[in-house]
């Protein structure tokens, strides 16, 4: 068989997954796979009774996680908010495989998503052939959820259209999705709810309708409290990336990782670490997300073009690509953070010098 | 033998309360001994009075040193309060058991030797333990989960009981010696309450010391541990106090974080979180967020989900904010802000019965409110005092001590035209300023006494020459001479350690102000005079330094104190400074390193002092706009040489002519460069300055102006009309 590019969350921890239900002491919701509590162990981490380790998928605020799962026990639907890049998909990726034990039930919305693809749509040469009937109805992913008690999951709601945002209203008040054109309709069985994602940064773009808001528990994924925390994140990800791609370079110094983290976030916070000098912020997000795929690019760097130790000038265009996202205006706060902070910086010379000879 | 009863509380568990009156009905005892300072038993009575509403506090203090003092707060929710209130209402006999304030008070009888192992082996918080084997947060989350919200009395002391003996004896060394005496003392008032006539006895007391006061030990023993004990004298009573203070660290360990929480959870045993989420919903509402009944179901549901998953069989305060943020407030925290105030901290305020005892500083406030016949009135009200009248003068004093001790009753206005001896007042009253005199009782028992103690404090505490010498502007006017002498000595000593030059210089108007007004009022300050002296100096000693290499926003920092030293120097008008301080701008004005924007100011000063020649003159303010010179340093030059020069410029011909001469000289290209430049210079003048600006240089050399030169006669015709202008307008009377 082929070797697939990436897994889905399911297939990647299947043996976490059996272990956490073989372990289960807690009672489960009808249709979860597992208790919340089992959920919750799944995404934070943490031992089993019978002594086996649970990786954590999620590293931040352990409350965060217990409120959105508290929420699928409610039959409220869960809104994950935050910038981009703040883990939003990779946890409700997790959270559906821990619950349904199937995260695939997405719908990714874009400006262009329509109607058909929240409720259903038609396969035009049936419904020609044979008129309206339930062969010829196409299900979305949020039908086949409903019928089946299983999460469904919206990529990036806020950008979809407001009218078509509007028509989840019935599926989460009603719990139902009628159709017309059958005289019939579909009613979810238990287990049944939606996670959605959006970004701070597409705020205002389609704001969603004060009615739609209601339906939603709103949990707001925020950035890395402190470089500790970032760092660890990047050095997982980093690890799991080095691990599936069988990178031929070796795994970065952890020293490597914290100097990425902490361009990214004395630039993402428009001051040093030490709060002693002011500084610019550039126009991108600079998210933890983008410092794992520059530490990433930076590895395949070294192993393909470079001698298989990850040095400086294989991070540095990684590092120079995500923060220079306006040829202008970014470009000169990175000169002067380059002039102001990393030239004074010891040890850091090295950085100072790629950046110029790039 | 008398039966004897412990009841372990948590100080202000609501749960507790409910508890232990349970518990304490059930018993029926003839005598309650409670944890609190006896000196205060008399006190007790008080708590049954009708105008005494809790948050209030027990309020005790040494009495030749209020300072030291300490205080215990209650809530209606305190289990404390209720008992003393069941006590009143039963006609129980209730005593306080603890160690005298009269021994706690004194510090020395505790202390101990500093031992690193043993504070290595103390930890934060022992309830954490159990917190960690129950799978919750902390020991705070234990409490309420396993005690505050379980309703079944008669285990749970038992089984408080039982957890604490077991902490207690894992941890050995965590209760420390002042808990050990105090439990000795305790266990001895046990002993004395067995011998009288008492059968039936209920112990309340804090959880932690049960277990210590059930050991078994002689009465010999006990009076050893109390042995040598040295004493203070001690007086205590009730003051009011608030939910918000509550929050602080008291006299009964740390502050609870929500009061109104607790309070609500007291009062509604049986509810299940509606009735809060509701209270919520409703105060949102008033600050017109759009919230339905349906937000509060579904914050409801969130919140018991929440509990569920956390093995809790009630949510917490924890649940029901995580569930408002989520739903109500679509993530975002700050809409816990919004209600913190009113519903979870609650704004609410205590009083007590006006037969309290005062807290002496009160009683000396109010006295002297009373000989100046200023009382509080609920609606503000202004006063304008003449100093010249003895009252006046008092009051004043009065306002500017009061005004120091951060106590907002009396707000100085600014007056207009009606000279030194006036001053306006406005009063404010609002009843949080009681609550900041008494609160403010632990300097001293007299409003002089206190002021001079609190003041002294801050004093020691600040370094910065600006910072004293405002401290000592402020003082002055409350006619504290001690305290003056104290401070004059601290500035004496910073200023001569300090290196600051910009801390100088921005003080230095601060001293001016106070050798003017020392005069005024007959007090010798030429101590200050000479401090005022010796910082001239060195500012000028250091003063090119700070001004040379700068940029922009530092030179307009310093050219601003510069001017305001200038000011100072002039008022005084001393020969020694007033000679000192004109070397210091020549300095400026041949230094290259300077920058321009000083430059430009120092080079108009000298000028006008007439220090430079005509010639010199030109020759700057070529030099300076000569087109090697960056645009920037050309502005920069002109806006300091301009500075608030507007009218100067219409009325000085000599100077007008130097500007006028130049503007003339420069040819088409260079003009266009400066235009932006001048424009920004000329923009900071007022409307009318400009005009007469305007028309003075439409009509130059055309309509006669003349220009008089250092060579000129000296015209007697012209000066005639003028003497006789000025002695009219004086009043004098001329031959």
């Amino acid at each position: 068989m082929q070797e697939l590019l990436r897994l889905h969350a399911e297939q990647q921890f299947i043996e976490e997954l059996e272990e956490l239900k073989n372990n289960e002491t807690n009672s489960i919701p009808e249709n979860w796979a597992m208790s919340p509590q089992s959920v919750v162990t799944f995404i934070m981490g943490g031992k089993l009774k019978n002594g086996f380790e649970i990786t954590p998928k999620y590293i931040g605020n352990r409350n965060l996680i217990e409120v959105a799962v508290a929420t699928l026990v409610t039959d409220r639907a869960l809104l994950l908010y935050g910038l981009p890049g703040t883990a939003k998909s990779w946890v409700s990726e997790n959270i559906a495989a821990a619950i349904s034990g199937d995260s695939t039930l997405i719908v990714q919305g874009t400006a262009g998503t329509g109607e058909e693809s929240i409720r259903y749509g038609w396969n035009y040469a049936k419904l020609l052939a044979e008129g309206p009937s339930k062969n010829s109805l196409v299900e979305t992913p949020i039908l086949k959820a409903m019928k089946s008690g299983k999460i469904a999951r919206i990529e990036e709601l806020t950008r979809i259209g407001a009218d078509v945002q509007d028509s989840l209203i019935t599926i989460l008040s009603e719990k139902a999705l009628p159709i017309p054109e059958l005289s019939t309709e579909i009613q979810a069985i238990k287990g049944f709810n939606i996670i959605a994602t959006a970004n701070n940064r597409d705020k205002g773009v389609n704001e969603l309708s004060s009615a739609l808001k209601r339906r939603f528990n709103t949990v707001i994924l925020p950035l890395p409290e402190n470089t500790e925390t970032e760092v660890n994140i990047v050095k997982q990800r980093v690890n799991d990336f080095h691990k599936t791609m069988k990178m031929p370079a070796e795994k970065p110094a952890i020293e490597e990782i914290r100097r990425v983290v902490t361009i990214f976030r004395e630039l993402r916070n428009g001051c040093t670490i030490d709060g002693s000098t002011k500084l610019k912020s550039p126009s991108g997000t600079l998210s933890t997300a983008e410092a794992i795929s520059v530490v990433n690019n930076g590895l395949a760097m070294a192993g393909y073009f470079g001698d298989g130790q990850i040095h400086v000038k294989d991070l540095i265009s990684g590092i120079y690509g995500a923060i220079v996202k306006d040829p202008v205006n970014d470009k000169v706060v990175w000169q002067e953070y380059l002039e102001n902070v990393v030239r004074n910086r010891t040890n850091w010379d090295d950085i100072y010098r790629a950046s110029n000879e790039m | 033998m008398s039966e004897i009863q412990f009841f372990g509380i948590r100080h202000h568990g609501p749960g507790s309360s409910k508890n232990v009156i349970k518990a304490l009905q059930k018993m029926q005892p003839d005598i309650i001994l409670l944890e609190g300072p006896p000196e205060a038993d008399n006190l007790i009575k008080m708590v049954s009075h009708n105008d005494m509403i809790p948050p209030v506090a027990l309020l005790s203090y040494q009495t030749d040193d209020t300072k030291n003092a300490v205080l215990y707060p209650f809530a209606e929710f305190s289990p404390e309060w209720q008992v003393m209130k069941f006590a009143n209402k039963n006609n129980i006999q209730i005593r306080f058991f603890d160690l005298p304030l009269i021994y706690i008070l004194n510090h020395q009888n505790f202390e101990e030797e500093k031992d690193d192992i043993i504070e290595q082996q103390r930890i934060n918080d022992p309830f954490s333990l159990f917190a960690q084997i129950s799978g919750l947060k902390d020991g705070e989350e234990w409490w309420n989960e396993f005690i505050e919200t379980k309703t079944n009395s008669d285990e749970i002391f038992i089984g408080i009981e039982e957890a604490i003996t077991e902490l207690r004896q894992t941890f050995p060394n965590q209760t420390d010696k002042r808990d050990l005496i105090r439990e000795a003392w305790m266990r001895k008032q046990i002993k004395i309450a067995q011998k009288d006539i008492f059968s039936k006895i209920a112990v309340v007391c804090g959880a932690w010391h049960v277990p210590g006061l059930k050991e078994k030990t002689t009465l010999n023993s006990d009076n050893e541990t109390l042995k040598g004990l040295s004493k203070v004298k001690v007086e205590c009573t009730w003051i009011p106090w608030t939910y918000d203070r509550l929050t602080k660290k008291s006299g009964y360990g740390a502050g609870i974080i929500s009061p109104g929480w607790y309070h609500h959870i007291f009062e509604n045993q049986n509810d299940d979180g509606t009735l809060w989420l509701s209270k919520v919903a409703n105060t949102l509402r008033e600050k017109k967020f759009d919230i339905s009944v349906a937000h509060v179901i579904d914050s409801l549901e969130l919140a018991k989900a929440s509990a569920l998953l956390r093995n809790l069989h009630k949510p917490s305060l924890k649940e029901f904010d995580e569930a408002v943020i989520s739903v109500m407030g679509f993530g975002d925290k700050e809409i816990l802000n919004i209600v913190k105030e009113e519903l979870t901290v609650s704004n609410r305020i205590g009083k007590v019965p006006n037969e309290v005892p005062k807290v002496p500083l009160l009683a000396d406030f109010e006295k002297i409110q009373k000989q100046l016949k200023i009382p509080f009135t609920s609606d503000s009200k202004e006063l304008i005092l003449d100093l010249r009248k003895s009252l006046d003068l008092n009051r004043s004093i009065f306002f500017h001590r009061i005004k120091i001790f951060d106590i907002k009753w009396a707000k100085e206005l600014e007056i207009n035209g009606l000279g030194t001896f006036k001053e306006q007042w406005k009063l404010i009253y609002n009843e949080n300023i009681v609550l900041t005199i008494i609160e403010k009782a632990i300097w001293g028992n007299t409003v002089k006494e206190a002021v001079t103690h609190y003041i002294e404090e801050y004093t020691q505490n600040t370094n910065t020459i600006k910072d004293i010498s405002k401290i000592l502007e402020n003082v002055i006017p409350a006619d504290l001479s001690d305290l003056e002498k104290v401070i004059i000595q601290q500035l004496d000593t910073i200023s001569a350690n300090s290196s600051d030059v910009l801390d100088m210089m921005i003080s230095v108007p601060n001293l001016a102000n106070i050798v003017k007004y020392g005069n005024v009022r007959n007090i010798d300050y030429t101590h200050i005079k000479e401090i005022f002296k010796s910082l001239i100096a060195r500012i000028v000693a250091g003063g090119i330094l700070i001004c040379s290499n700068v940029d922009e926003d530092t030179a307009n920092n310093i050219l601003d104190n510069i001017i305001k030293t200038n000011t100072a120097i002039f008022t005084i008008n001393e020969k020694y400074t007033n000679k000192l301080w004109d070397n210091f701008l020549v300095q400026i004005f041949n230094s290259k390193e300077v920058h321009p924007l000083i430059k430009g100011f120092a080079t108009r000063l000298i000028y006008n002092k007439g220090e430079i020649s005509m010639q010199k003159m030109q020759n700057a303010i070529n030099y300076y706009t000569s087109k090697a010179n960056s645009a920037n340093d050309m502005a920069y030059w002109l806006e300091g040489f301009l500075k608030m020069s507007g009218t100067v410029l219409v009325v000085d011909d000599n100077l007008w002519n130097i500007v006028n001469q130049w503007i003339k000289s420069l040819d088409n290209e260079t003009f266009i460069i400066l235009l932006p430049i001048l424009r920004r210079t000329f923009c900071k003048f007022s409307q009318s300055e400009k005009t007469k600006l305007g028309e003075k240089a439409k009509n130059y050399g055309e309509s006669g102006i003349k220009i008089y030169n250092e060579e000129d006669e000296f015209s007697n015709e012209n000066s005639e009309k003028i003497i006789s202008l000025i002695s009219q307008l004086l009043n004098l009377k001329l031959e």
